[in-house]
């Protein structure tokens, strides 16, 4: 088992780089970026927006020497070049006369030398555009030292954003998951003992509601309850007068605003899990082992749950390591509907606002889950299930 | 004008969840009977929809600058109102130069309002966006402040400022006696210091750009006169727009950060933003920060320091606290504000306007109409004559450049136009015609005489035939004069839904001129790639929000022939066309002249020549409504003016603590 979990550990570090390679390239590969809003924002000069964009490191400033080596250069039918002639900044010639920064930054706002791109801003300060695959490998060198970069939005390193949203997230995803399989597997099992039964039947309207009712709109449906009713609150975590409460007042504050989103996240993967349970129940009671142990004289709640159950959780317990996996990010649409302020809503501005760092931060955890959620499962399976050697 | 695209605040999540939401409210209707939907608190029931649904109005186009119930009064005395307790107590012995406010208000209880998003950092000296800019205003004060109210400059950390001459010294005098939010003392070497931090080379702030000289990028010089306290600035330009760039600019406590601003490489910046520990943000405004939740809420306290009082020398603020709830949904807002949870909703969204309308019907709320809003809906055509520096291509086809850059055309295009109709199926009849970028909700800068191009196909019509552009082959589509088909394409961003609705009539509209548009709604980061760097587009339809205050100088990304979002040609190398320079030379004008009449009249000559030129055709303006909950709150005076309901919040208070 061990060389198995080494094994396993050492396919991470290539997967993780070609995930975040992949997810580098696919975000350059989209129209604009996030300074893409700011640009369209007439009080932005676009000195600012440059300088930003420097400080994000998508562009790099040129110096002295760096200009003045980009040497004769066309642009719009016009010849240019920048001299060193000693003053504070390099003097601009137009075909061959001097003009001064404002004029030029005019007619250069982007032009192209050697297929390199470069911005010139409102000073006629030049910045040269930082391709892709060198942005990645930047972006790489400082996530080898731990350094995942600071997001542009929030202007803090990475991770410090994320572990503010982690804890939120979990919570509500494990809740959600407890209630999926707690309810789940026995409702599930329950049924399959008695097929085609009154429980039987009601249960799967239930599976097939749950699975059937979208998410987001169950969400809906859950916050248009709490405003009619009154019963729970609309939305959020806690209550605005959370830190006035006591102990106890915090917990069952917590809890109150727990229920609705996680009953709507639990419910609808609830589903899945007893039909799965339900599936796999009936089809271990129909094996010859159950027979033989019933003709063992084995009682009824042993042949059930020593032998039928036992083989019946080998799938469940696959699902587990996937569930795994999706605890960061399958809350996402609930905690947008229901203002939860966990990890999903946070990837998801991050994502269409195009905060690369932030992305690639959360891209990654997410990987990284599930491939532990995967090895996880593997390990367990090899657990609860004597059949399964790993070697 | 002035700031931002409309930002895509309705995202397609939203347009989801809203079908959503009909149907469930179809399925709770048919499910309940009648009698239930009535008491339903979504006040959605069938009956008060009907009653409450704006009437189809207005056949002729009609400019309506505004109604009387959209003039907002000014709050009034009442010196019998209780005192009431503050909760904290003020500190500190009142300033003799204290800011007198005529007001009178109750002490205590707690404002509560959501914002959507979220807050990007609470650095004063590099505020991010509008949002931001607005939520350090409660915890910073500037030496000058723009009163939404009146619509004008007034003093605030500064008790008075004078001009030299030669417009070209600006002198400040300080309050004396105000104190920082930690107690200390409050003077002019802290302004000095501020402004020393916002020119520092090596401080990249947005605050700074305005205060460059146009040319030479140089900066004021500013210094101290102890004597007097003052700060005294010189200019090597006359800047109409100094006041706005001063008032921009938040005085920062020297004492808390004078070790941070050292010559190379300070790390101002850096201190400000990265800790969110509240106890650094020590400010002058009516609150401080007490609390900081990332996705959940913001909580402000008073600033036991603060400097103003009341008609009865009461100290402000009144509100013990504000609480700013982040939401990330705009139908959660909503239910939020309809469930009592929150005191205000500002920027009521066209969706939830018969919500609003249901809760003053039944008393319990009121919907506050502020007149048509400032941010103008608009399309343009692609004029630019450049050619693709890699493949040589030209930017627009042939073609289309020659449609485009014919005058009768765009003439006639804007004939075609039915605003009304706009007006009347997308905006249920809460918006307002326009003809520039100045909306008439706009009471300081719109003018009433630029050209207007009223809804005619007969006029569109006729314009086309005249060029010879008539329909040869029968298929309803026009050909041009060299038997070119005229069609093109017209894009506006997906996000908005409102935009894609105008966009689908304007394109109705211009089929039926006989000219063949192809409408396409894509990202946002798409349409302002293209319009930014590719340059690859025919016909584009977006908007222009507004700014505090509202002065067209704002906008002179968009006006001058250099400007980067100059959108149907940016960034000339020099004016492309006499009015073009015509524009240029009267935006220069307008920033060397400080007398604001003959400023607009610069102005009104801008809005009329854009108006018969027509690069742009402005269609429409949104009339603009915000919802306070009934008897709650004392002294508002809304504004259209961002952050229309709480501009002066030092002298908001609340009725029902």
């Amino acid at each position: 088992m061990l060389t198995f979990s080494l094994r396993r550990l050492l396919s991470i570090p290539p997967l993780v780089l070609v995930v975040s390679l992949l997810t580098f390239l696919l975000l350059k590969q989209a129209p604009g970026d996030f300074y893409s809003q700011m640009e369209a924002d007439p009080a932005r000069s676009t000195t600012e927006v440059l300088r930003q964009k420097e400080n994000a490191g998508l562009l790099i400033r040129l110096n002295r020497s760096e200009l003045v080596a980009l040497g004769t250069f066309s642009d719009q039918g016009h010849e240019w070049k920048f001299e060193d002639t000693g003053e504070v900044r390099p003097q601009i010639l137009k075909d061959g006369t001097v003009v001064n920064a404002k004029e030029a930054s005019r007619s250069l706002l982007k032009f192209n030398v050697n297929s390199e791109n470069y911005r010139c801003d409102d000073e006629a300060v030049v910045y040269r555009k930082v391709g892709a695959i060198e942005g990645f490998f930047s972006w790489l060198v400082n996530a080898m030292t731990l350094d995942f970069g600071i997001s542009y939005k929030f202007n803090r390193p990475v991770f410090g954003i994320i572990a503010e949203r982690l804890l939120n997230t979990l919570t509500l995803s494990l809740a959600a998951l407890l209630i999926a399989y707690g309810l789940g597997i026995p409702l599930g099992v329950f049924a399959a003992v008695k097929p085609n039964s009154r429980l039987d039947h009601s249960a799967g309207i239930i599976a097939f509601l749950g699975l059937s009712i979208p998410t987001v709109f169950f969400a809906l449906l859950a916050m248009l309850f709490a405003s009619y009713t009154g019963l729970f609150p609309i939305g959020d975590m806690r209550s605005l007068d959370y830190d006035t409460f006591g102990f106890w007042g915090k917990i069952s504050d917590r809890a109150h605003h727990l229920i609705l989103p996680a009953l709507v996240l639990g419910t609808s993967s609830m589903a899945g899990y007893m039909r799965q349970a339900r599936g796999n129940m009936i089809e271990a009671l129909s094996q010859d082992y159950v027979r033989t142990a019933r003709a063992k004289g084995v009682s009824n709640n042993g042949v059930l749950f020593k032998h039928a159950f036992r083989n019946a959780v080998n799938p469940l317990v696959t699902l587990f390591g996937y569930s795994l996996a999706s605890l960061l990010s399958g809350s996402l649409l609930v905690e947008i509907v229901m203002n939860w302020p966990g990890l999903g809503r946070l990837i998801f501005e991050a994502i269409s606002a195009k905060d690369e760092p932030l992305v690639l931060a959360s891209v990654l955890i997410s990987t990284l889950l599930l491939v532990f959620g995967n090895l996880i499962a593997d390990l367990l399976l090899a657990v609860v299930d004597p059949r399964v050697r790993l070697s | 004008m002035h700031s931002l695209f409309r930002l895509p605040k309705v995202s397609c999540q939203n347009s989801v969840t809203k079908i959503l939401q009909l149907t469930l409210l179809l399925l709770f209707i048919g499910g309940c009977g009648q009698q239930e939907s009535t008491k339903n608190p979504q006040s959605s029931s069938p009956n008060g929809v009907k009653e409450t649904l704006d009437k189809p109005v207005a056949k002729k186009p009609q400019v309506r600058i505004r109604n009387k119930s959209d003039k907002q009064p000014e709050p009034t005395v009442d010196m019998n109102l209780p005192v009431g307790t503050p909760t904290p107590p003020f500190a500190g012995s009142l300033s003799p130069d204290a800011s007198v406010k005529n007001r009178t208000g109750t002490y205590g209880g707690r404002l509560v309002y959501a914002i959507l998003g979220e807050v990007e950092t609470f650095n004063p000296v590099e505020p991010k966006g509008a949002t931001d800019q607005e939520i350090r205003a409660l915890a910073f004060s500037s030496l000058v402040s723009y009163n939404n109210g009146k619509w004008e400059a007034e003093p605030e950390l500064a008790k008075s400022w004078e001009i030299s001459d030669d417009l070209l010294t600006w002198t400040f005098f300080m309050r004396d006696g105000i104190r920082w939010s930690d107690g200390e003392v409050c003077d002019v070497e802290d302004a000095l210091f501020s402004f020393q931090a916002i020119f520092h080379p090596k401080i990249a702030t947005s605050i700074k750009d305005g205060f460059k000289h146009p040319i030479t990028g140089t900066l004021p010089k500013v210094s101290a006169d102890k004597d007097r306290n003052a700060l005294v600035f010189k200019l090597d330009r006359i800047d109409s727009q100094f006041l706005t760039h001063v008032g921009n600019a938040s005085i920062i406590p020297e004492h808390k950060w004078n070790t941070h601003l050292q010559a190379e490489d300070p790390t101002l910046l850096q201190q400000m933003t990265s800790n969110g520990d509240p106890a650094d943000l020590i400010g002058c405004g009516p609150f401080i920060l007490k609390q900081y939740i990332p996705a959940e809420k913001i909580v402000y306290e008073r600033n036991p320091y603060y400097w103003k009082v009341d008609a009865r020398q009461q100290r402000l603020p009144y509100l013990d606290q504000v609480v700013i709830v982040l939401v990330k949904d705009v139908n959660l807002h909503w239910q939020k504000f309809e469930a009592g949870e929150l005191d205000i909703f500002m920027d009521l969204p066209a969706d939830h306007f018969k919500e609003a309308l249901a809760m003053e019907k039944s008393n319990a709320a009121d919907l506050v109409r502020l007149g048509v809003s400032l941010n103008s809906n608009w399309v343009c055509f692609n004029l630019h004559p450049g050619k693709d520096a890699d493949s040589g291509e030209p930017f627009v086809d042939p073609a289309k450049s020659y449609w485009f850059n014919n005058l009768k055309f765009r003439q006639a295009v804007n004939h075609a136009i039915d605003r009304d109709g706009i007006k009347r199926t997308a905006f249920q009849g809460r918006a307002t015609p326009i003809w520039s970028s100045i909306t008439p909700g706009n009471i300081s800068w719109y003018h009433n005489g630029v050209q207007k191009y009223p809804h005619s196909l007969e006029k569109a019509g006729a314009l086309l035939d005249e060029l010879g552009w008539i329909d040869t082959d029968g298929d309803g589509i026009r050909e041009d004069d060299k038997g070119r088909k005229i069609s093109f394409s017209l894009n506006t961003n997906v996000e908005n839904n409102l935009r894609q609705q105008v966009g689908n009539l304007l394109s109705k509209n211009l089929i039926s001129a006989g000219l063949d548009v192809n409408f396409k709604p894509i990202i946002f980061n798409d349409l302002v790639t293209s319009l930014r760097d590719s340059h690859k587009w025919d016909m584009i339809l977006l908007g222009w929000g507004s700014g505090v205050p509202p002065d067209p100088a704002n906008g002179k990304n968009i006006t001058l022939s250099s400007g980067r979002l100059h959108a149907w040609y940016p960034q000339q190398p020099e004016p492309a066309t006499e009015w073009e320079a015509r524009v240029d030379e009267l935006m220069a004008m307008m920033d060397e002249e400080l007398d604001n009449k003959v400023r607009k009249k610069y102005y009104d000559e801008v809005q009329e020549l854009i108006g018969q030129n027509i690069p742009m055709i402005y269609l429409i303006a949104a009339n603009s409504y915000a919802a306070v909950q009934k008897d709650r709150l004392g002294n508002l005076w809304p504004s259209l003016l961002r952050p229309m309901l709480t501009w002066n919040i030092e002298t908001i208070w609340k009725k029902s603590p």
